[in-house]
């Protein structure tokens, strides 16, 4: 029999509840295991992890792991750990990510509050560049960047983030600022506000939801990108990701250790994991807006 | 000198022409009603003259200064929004001093404006407050209170009290008016509600499908409406149309009337009887407002009357309205609350051929 | 009154300038990006397209060769494995992400006391870089010391989990990790569509005598439609574009057993110096992207035309 419940939508006997959250629970599970071995196997040492469980707990608690990650471990050609990636990631995805946020605020207010003839065609030329594939960017941009003589630097990698990013923070910004009334803008105008300051004064205050989409998600496409970092950059230019993947197929002594690659995924995926955390919310609705529109 | 000119203005959007050959002069301390239903294009001159949207064709002054290619900012003026427009990031204060200070007033000046535009709308007390803490009332008074910071040559409303339930409505209207009095500045509204523009114009634009149908004070507008656009907008319940042949000829010229059984003849005023003879046609569409048509007991003894069956009796309260048929055009009657006959009867109405008009059947423009 | 305020009147001087840019500052506005699209977007796929039909093989060069290097892509075996990896490695990742999304969803919309949680733990996977969910899985995966050897240690013995190094299953291997990263964004669109559903419809179906799993099925889930749609684009999307996963998790191995056209691509454009190839091979994936997007454009032009009208 269904129960119902007091908005009339049936809910099924307790058995049948019991099954709902125990498959949700199993699910919840199988998501959180890679986290979890992850985790486990990041502060176990070899010999735990050839002679005990993938599950079990390490003991003793070590983290050498996680030291040799940082600073020791091989990414190919040099053993000085992650670290000195870590920080390459970090400079290029800051600027890169402001700007891109920067641009994609700017455009989507002129392109709502500003329209004018061919406004739209931009739009609609933006929209349909979010869909091709990075792929056909790569070998033009390679010559670009040789060219102009930021190929294999931290400052190429800030330009072509910022360049493909900019279509997904307009659109984000476009599809927010479109909801704001154009009054309040025609009103700030009779004000004798001019363009600039009625971006300032009156938009930019109110845009602070949708600025930290556009943050959040540049920074976890720009931080996990490995596409990029792997074909514009070698050796002490790459980003994390492509160290994390040197050093985990790096193996100097012939023995994986699967301990110190856990370290260094953990490491490479901690900055966009607490973003997560922190600002899951406006993740989803970045995720979302992405899906939906782009 | 005219505080706003509308010379042969027009308005384009790509192919399609929104507002055709607009003529309005505006004098010092007018308050100018702009009505119409919504799409005929009054917004859209509105902010033509707030600087919002440009002019397509002819010229718009103001103070005498032609204006055509300046920015809002460039021209003497203030705006009220529907839905208030205020800015949600600001407290009271800040959005009222905001035009002020975008135009380098000084902090202190700014204070003494705030203090008195406050005190003049009574919102002292929510100076503080962001507006999402305000009643739509008390936007719409911080609203008007940021127009007049300004202090500005002419201000323009559009439709500011639309969102406001009906008793806030009637009550701003009110102090609207008051306020209008008290400044005498002059002042452009915008609005689709016809009762609005009749209690707060000195004068009302009619305005309908990018023309400006009629410019004129109240009265005209209701008494003597220019086509039969302007006559069935303007006053609730609106005027009957009532299409009928005519009779005899010269000033002698009457209008056949049929109720609900045999056919009257209308005589009409000498005047009237001759202009629609020298308009020539055998048949003409004649207003009648319900006020107009009345029970034969409730009006003077020598009009015209013609027997009708009382379809529907509707009380408003001060008035009663029949809803019946005349020459099977569907027409309102309006009688006394005490003399009210019951649904079916056959009573006898009497139309005040003077205050009747007539429009030509196929134009619809005024014949007389 | 008018002693206390501001002459707001018109100023005279400078006018010209600041008329001007009030008029062309939110144009100016636009042109770094605008031009940035047309160069880095529209003129690097131009760029592209021409490479894919030059001669061009270690060095870019602009000798016109038609369609010569299409035709040298179709007859490289290694190019059709990466066809053939896409498709099913597409077909497989979109159903499954499809269908744990929308059971999953379907059942946190049963009021679910814990569903905050729930769909943050589901969802973390995409905070991810995908390296690091190659990486992860790499290691769960590895028959030596990872799950199968697991399994094992729990008895059974005979127990054989092989797939990452088995040339025959390894792009099931990346399906599976593929799949463990988008599922639960999946299920959160769906949710949100779930939740957009007007109630009203739910509960006069059930008065009508509708069962749970009827009403699901014949309301719930048709109307959904949307949701599908977007979800399945930019599935499609993501698998064509689908590189850091593989990459990390087989390295394109055992052998070239799990090459993907994106794979493909960088190697044949960077590593083996053929860069008419490389070209060739982005023109073809930016080309099926787009017959994907193509029913979703349309339908979108439609929804214009039509609100236009209203």
């Amino acid at each position: 029999m269904a129960a119902r419940t007091e908005d009339g939508v049936a809910r099924g006997g307790p058995i049948a509840r019991c099954i709902v959250y125990g498959i949700l629970m199993l699910a919840a599970a199988y998501f959180l295991l890679p986290l979890y071995v992850m985790l486990t196997t990041s502060f176990k040492t070899l010999p735990q992890i050839a002679n005990g469980s993938l599950l079990s707990l390490p003991s003793p608690f070590s983290v050498s792991a996680w030291g040799d990650a940082w600073s020791s471990a091989c990414t190919g050609g040099d053993c000085n750990g992650l670290h000195h990636y870590f920080w390459n990631s970090v400079a290029f995805t800051a600027p890169a990510v402001a700007l891109s946020t920067a641009f994609g605020a700017l455009n989507g207010y002129v392109l709502t509050k500003w329209r004018f003839k061919g406004s739209e065609l931009i739009f609609g030329l933006l929209l349909v560049g979010t869909f091709v594939p990075f792929q056909m960017f790569l070998l033009p941009m390679a010559r670009v960047l040789g060219i102009i003589g930021l190929d294999n630097s931290v400052a190429g990698l800030t330009l072509v983030h910022t360049v493909y990013g900019i279509a997904f923070t307009t659109l984000f910004c476009r599809n927010y600022y479109v909801a704001i009334p154009d009054e309040l803008v025609k009103a700030a105008r009779i004000d004798g506000a001019s363009f600039i300051s009625t971006f300032r004064h009156v938009i930019l205050p109110i845009s602070t939801p949708i600025l930290m989409v556009c943050v959040i998600w540049q920074f976890t496409q720009i931080w996990n990108d490995f596409l990029f970092g792997v074909v514009f950059t070698s050796g002490d230019a790459h980003p994390i990701t492509v160290a994390l993947n040197n050093l985990v197929n790096t193996s100097s002594t012939g023995v994986k250790r699967y301990n110190v690659d856990m370290a260094g995924a953990i490491i490479t995926a901690l900055p966009t994991l607490l973003v997560y955390i922190v600002a899951g919310r406006y993740f989803m609705r970045g995720l979302t807006a992405g899906a939906v529109k782009g | 000198m005219a505080v706003l000119n509308i010379e042969n203005v027009s308005k384009t959007f790509g192919e399609t022409r929104v507002l055709e050959d607009i003529n309005i002069s505006m004098a010092e301390g007018e308050f100018l009603i702009l009505v119409g239903p919504s799409g005929c294009g009054k917004s859209t001159l509105l902010n033509m003259i707030a600087g919002l949207e440009s002019v397509s064709d002819g010229r718009i002054t103001l103070d005498g200064r032609s204006v055509n290619d300046a920015s809002p900012r460039e021209r003497n003026i203030a705006m009220v929004f529907q839905f208030y427009a205020l800015y949600p990031n600001m407290n009271v204060r800040r959005n009222i001093e905001f035009g002020l200070k975008m135009r380098g007033v000084p902090k202190a000046e700014r204070a003494q404006t705030v203090e008195r535009v406050a005190r003049m709308l009574q919102i002292e007390n929510l100076l503080d407050r962001k507006p999402a803490q305000l009643s739509g009332g008390q936007r719409q008074r911080v609203a008007i209170g940021r127009a007049l910071a300004r202090d500005p040559a002419l201000f323009l409303f559009d439709e500011p009290l639309s969102n406001l339930d009906a008793k806030l409505r009637v009550e701003m209207r009110t102090e609207l008016k008051q306020l209008h009095q008290r400044l005498g500045t002059a002042m452009v509204y915008v609005t689709h509600d016809q009762i609005e523009a009749m209690t707060l114009g000195d004068r009302i634009a009619v305005m309908h499908a990018g023309r400006v149908q009629q410019l004129g004070t109240p009265r005209e507008i209701y008494d003597d409406p220019a086509n039969r656009y302007v006559a069935g907008f303007i006053g609730s319940p609106a005027m009957n149309f009532i299409e009928c042949g005519l009779t005899g000829s010269g000033g002698d010229t009457a209008v056949r009337l049929t109720g609900s059984d045999t056919e009257t003849h209308l005589a009409l005023p000498q005047a009237t009887a001759a202009k629609l003879a020298e308009h020539g046609k055998t048949r003409v569409l004649m207003g009648v407002r319900p006020e107009h048509l009345v029970p034969a007991a409730e009006a003077d003894t020598r009009r015209a009357r013609v027997t009708c069956a009382i379809d529907v009796v509707e009380p408003t309260g001060p008035d009663t309205y029949l809803h019946t048929e005349l020459n099977d055009a569907a027409v309102t009657a309006r009688c006394l609350p005490s003399a009210a006959p019951n649904t079916g009867a056959h009573i006898p109405l009497a139309i005040d051929a003077e205050r009747a008009v007539f429009f030509d059947c196929d134009t619809e423009q005024r014949i007389a | 009154m008018s002693d206390t305020t501001p002459p707001a009147g018109p100023p005279t001087r400078g006018m010209p300038v600041r008329r001007w840019l009030d008029r062309w500052l939110p144009k100016i506005a636009l042109v770094p990006s605008g031009v940035a699209l047309l160069v880095f977007v529209y003129g690097f796929i131009g760029w592209t397209i021409w490479l894919s039909m030059t001669t061009s093989s270690l060095l870019p060069n602009n000798t016109f060769a038609g369609l010569r290097q299409y035709e040298v892509l179709f007859q490289l075996d290694v190019w059709w494995v990466s066809v053939i990896n896409l498709a099913i490695f597409g077909v497989l990742y979109v159903a499954l992400c499809l269908a744990i999304g929308l059971f999953l969803a379907i059942l946190l919309d049963q009021k679910i006391r814990a569903e905050g949680w729930l769909r943050t733990i589901y969802l973390y996977p995409l905070a991810l870089s995908l390296v690091v969910t190659g990486v992860v899985w790499k290691w769960l995966l590895n028959p030596g010391l990872g799950l199968e050897h697991f399994v094992q240690s729990l008895g059974w013995t005979g127990f054989s989990f092989d797939w990452l190094v088995n040339p025959d299953m390894a792009i099931y291997a990346v399906v599976i990790a593929a799949v463990w990263q988008a599922a639960g964004f999946v299920t959160a669109l769906f949710l949100a569509g779930l939740r957009g559903i007007d109630t009203s419809i739910i509960k006069a179906a059930q008065i009508d005598g509708a069962s749970l799993p009827r009403v699901y099925l014949s309301i719930i889930i048709p109307s959904l439609r949307p949701v599908f749609f977007s979800a399945i684009i930019l599935l499609v999307s993501l698998a064509i574009k689908s590189f850091d996963l593989v990459i990390a998790l087989t390295g394109g191995g055992p052998g070239y057993s799990t090459w993907v056209p994106a794979i493909f691509m960088y190697d044949f454009g960077f590593n083996r110096g053929q860069i008419g190839l490389g070209a060739a091979a982005a023109t073809l994936m930016m080309a099926a992207v787009a017959l994907a997007m193509l029913p979703m454009l349309i339908a979108e032009l439609k929804e214009r035309r039509d609100g236009r009208k209203n």
